[in-house]
């Protein structure tokens, strides 16, 4: 049994590695590989800051909820281990702020001790009328996606540098079942109206001092549009750009400028923070993430794909819950070969 | 009084902040700094500059909420700045954990630091050997850097400072007006106050920057103190032990009882050990004395003995002190003026 993973992000590789440890010990004869032009440190995952946190409104979308807080649960879990530190993963507290009141989010109960501000707390941040405070979770790919690589090449899945240019490509090489973690660019194997990507930036200053996130939220500019601070274990993530639509991966001055001065107006100490690095990237932008099983029929070859992708600015905050439920999508694919062919006796 | 002559002994967070407060209350005083330590070898070098208080058994308690509170608000006001990186001055989040549910359940200072609350049972479940927890904001000092930022705004505004072993404040009769006397642990020497005892404390400095949040016992033996660079991990509370070597039998017993709270620490990496004395006693000793000897006299203002609530009252001390030194000031002036009569 052929399984092909195209991707390398925290979609591809944690759906990879969920699959695996479930499987393997059921399926003796997987043969796992992954598929990738880019991988770790120059996939979109690795410019994402790394904080847990859903968008603020799930849109009706309860299964995210689910995945998001099996996500968090599975995180937390792994907080005490050995493993944390590795895996770039720790616990970390912050502030939201809002100009307006705003309805409790569906996570207030998924994170740990969340809360309203005080007004001595908003006298913090001059502008915001309104905010949570609550402790959740980072987990930084640039720890994170080489772990779960050591944790594949440990059960000896294989990678490739390669860029996948049809499932056709996959079937044809005698690949069973394709898990298409794609990201923003799944529309260049199957076309995806739906999929848009959600243009952001970045600047990573060394400011040391900044223990707590920051997110503010403007609700006509829509999510990722007002400035956020986030610290990380070694720099801190200056961003606040969301651009639907715009595929520009190249660093734009004016966003650059945009982003500078509204941190440092949010967190005056910031003024004297060291630029070190700039980013941006392409959130995978889709009114809701695309995790199904689709059959393509080749003549009458039939092969299976389970698509993963669309994840927007949650993906790490939803990776494995959804890794979990294409790990069952895959469990369903192999009780229908199981019962398509009878079991033959190995002597 | 033509520019009176103030010289305040000793250089710590104490020393400094005191300076601080009379230079910005009485611009026409001339103050001068004269300790045998500056930093980074003072007491307060080591300390991790945390803003949660200790109880002054012998000070009533609303003079220690003012006193935290003047702290808490001038260290709020730099840090929301753009001086904050360079002063050393941050917030910081985390949790107070207990065995046993303590016998206050909110302590003085729960209103004046930020978000205060008891802990969520999700909270607790990361400390399964503890019961119950109070989480909180405040505000953390960073040593050498605020020492340093609190030194160079003191030059600023022409202080000198100047090397130098105090062995009597009697010695600077001639020289000064005023003495101010923040010698911390030295005072046990310096003016002979057997009420003054040392309470050691070693603490490891580590590089684990992924650590975000504070994390203490109600004890006041174990904490975890993330700063700027270093996370700082504590401790010990010897009473009467004058050794300022560090011991390294204590040095894992302080690593084991951090790990056990927050087992990522295993990872942390260059451990360094540092010791300080706290100096401590019933009350801050915050009074006036007039030193006289042959019809000299010296009025000297006592600001001493805050063991381990230094940085978090320190403000208000020394705005106490400022105050007590203008008394000494007028009470000066006053009687130059009788003399001239």
């Amino acid at each position: 049994m052929r399984v092909a993973v195209i991707g390398a992000g925290v979609i591809g590789l944690s759906t990879a590695l969920c699959i695996h440890e479930q499987y393997h010990g059921l399926v003796p004869s997987l043969e796992m590989e992954v598929y990738a032009d880019r991988y770790t440190p120059h996939t979109t995952s690795d410019g994402a800051a790394g904080l847990w946190q859903p968008y603020l409104s799930d849109h009706g979308n309860l299964q995210e909820t689910v995945w998001n807080k099996e996500t968090f649960d599975y995180l937390l879990r792994h907080l005490g281990s050995p493993a944390a530190k590795e895996m770039g993963l720790f616990l970390i507290s912050g502030y939201n702020l809002f100009t307006q009141p705003v309805p409790d989010p569906s996570w207030k109960n998924i994170v740990l001790g969340f809360r309203n501000l005080t007004p001595e707390e908003l006298e913090l941040f001059p502008g915001y009328s309104y905010g949570w405070f609550n402790t959740a979770l980072m987990l930084e790919c640039r720890s994170y996606l080489p772990w779960l690589t050591k944790r594949l090449m440990q059960r000896r899945v294989k990678f490739f540098q390669k860029k996948v240019e049809s499932f056709q490509e996959m079937f044809a090489r005698g690949v069973d079942v394709v898990i298409n973690c794609t990201g923003v660019r799944a529309g260049e194997l199957q076309p995806d109206p739906e999929l848009q990507p959600g243009r952001g930036q970045i600047i990573k200053v060394m400011a040391p001092w900044v223990k707590h996130f920051i997110i503010t939220h403007d609700i006509e500019s829509g999510v990722y549009n007002s400035p956020y601070v986030i610290p990380g274990s070694e720099l801190t993530v200056l961003g606040g750009i969301y651009q639907h639509g715009n595929w520009n991966e190249e660093i734009s001055t004016q966003d650059h400028k945009t982003i500078w001065e509204n941190c440092c107006r949010l967190l005056p100490a910031l003024q004297k923070a060291k630029i070190v690095e700039e980013w941006s990237g392409l959130r995978p932008a889709r009114p809701r993430v695309r995790l199904e099983r689709e059959t393509i029929h080749q003549g009458h070859l039939q092969a299976e794909v389970i698509h993963n992708y669309g994840h927007g600015g949650f993906g790490i905050t939803i990776h494995w819950g959804c890794a979990m439920a294409a790990a069952r999508l895959f469990g369903s694919i192999l009780q229908e070969k199981k019962q398509a062919s009878p079991p033959q006796s190995h002597l | 009084m033509a520019a009176p002559k103030v010289a305040v002994v000793g250089a710590g967070v104490v020393g400094l902040s005191t300076a601080m407060c009379i230079v910005e209350t009485y611009p026409s005083c001339s103050v001068t700094i004269l300790s045998d330590q500056f930093s980074p070898n003072t007491t307060s070098d080591v300390a991790a500059g945390m803003l949660i208080p200790h109880t002054y058994p012998g000070t009533p308690i609303h003079v220690q909420k003012q006193w935290f509170k003047d702290t808490f608000a001038y260290l709020f006001a730099i840090s929301n700045s753009a001086e904050a990186s360079e002063a050393g001055i941050h917030l910081v989040s985390g949790w107070q954990v207990f065995k046993n549910t303590p016998k206050e359940e909110l302590p003085f200072w729960s209103d004046v630091v930020l978000g205060f609350r008891p802990m969520s049972e999700a909270e607790l479940q990361k400390f399964p050997q503890h019961r119950f927890g109070q989480a909180f904001t405040t505000l953390k000092c960073d040593c050498p850097p605020y020492l340093l930022w609190l030194e160079k705004r003191l030059k600023a505004t022409g202080v000198q400072m100047y090397t130098r072993k105090v062995a009597d404040l009697w010695d600077l009769h001639s020289e000064y007006n005023v003495v101010v006397n923040c010698a911390g642990i030295g005072a046990h020497q310096l003016v002979g106050d057997e009420k003054l005892f040392p309470v050691r404390g070693q603490v490891l400095e580590v590089h684990a920057p992924w650590v975000k949040n504070f994390i203490r016992d109600g004890d006041g033996l174990t904490y975890i103190y993330p700063g700027i660079h270093r996370v700082t991990l504590g401790g010990t509370r010897e009473e009467g032990s004058w050794s300022l070597s560090p011991d390294p039998g204590t040095t894992k017993d302080i690593f084991n009882r951090c790990c056990s709270l927050e087992s990522s620490l295993r990872g942390a990496e260059d451990v360094q050990v540092k010791v300080g004395l706290r100096p401590s006693r019933q009350c801050v000793r915050l009074q006036r004395e007039l030193l006289s000897q042959g019809g000299v006299k010296l009025p000297v203002v006592h600001n001493y003995g805050h063991g381990s609530g230094g940085f978090s009252m320190h403000r208000g001390t020394a705005k106490e002190a400022a105050r007590l030194v203008g008394e000494c000031i007028a009470a000066l002036e006053g009687s130059s003026s009788r003399a001239k009569l």
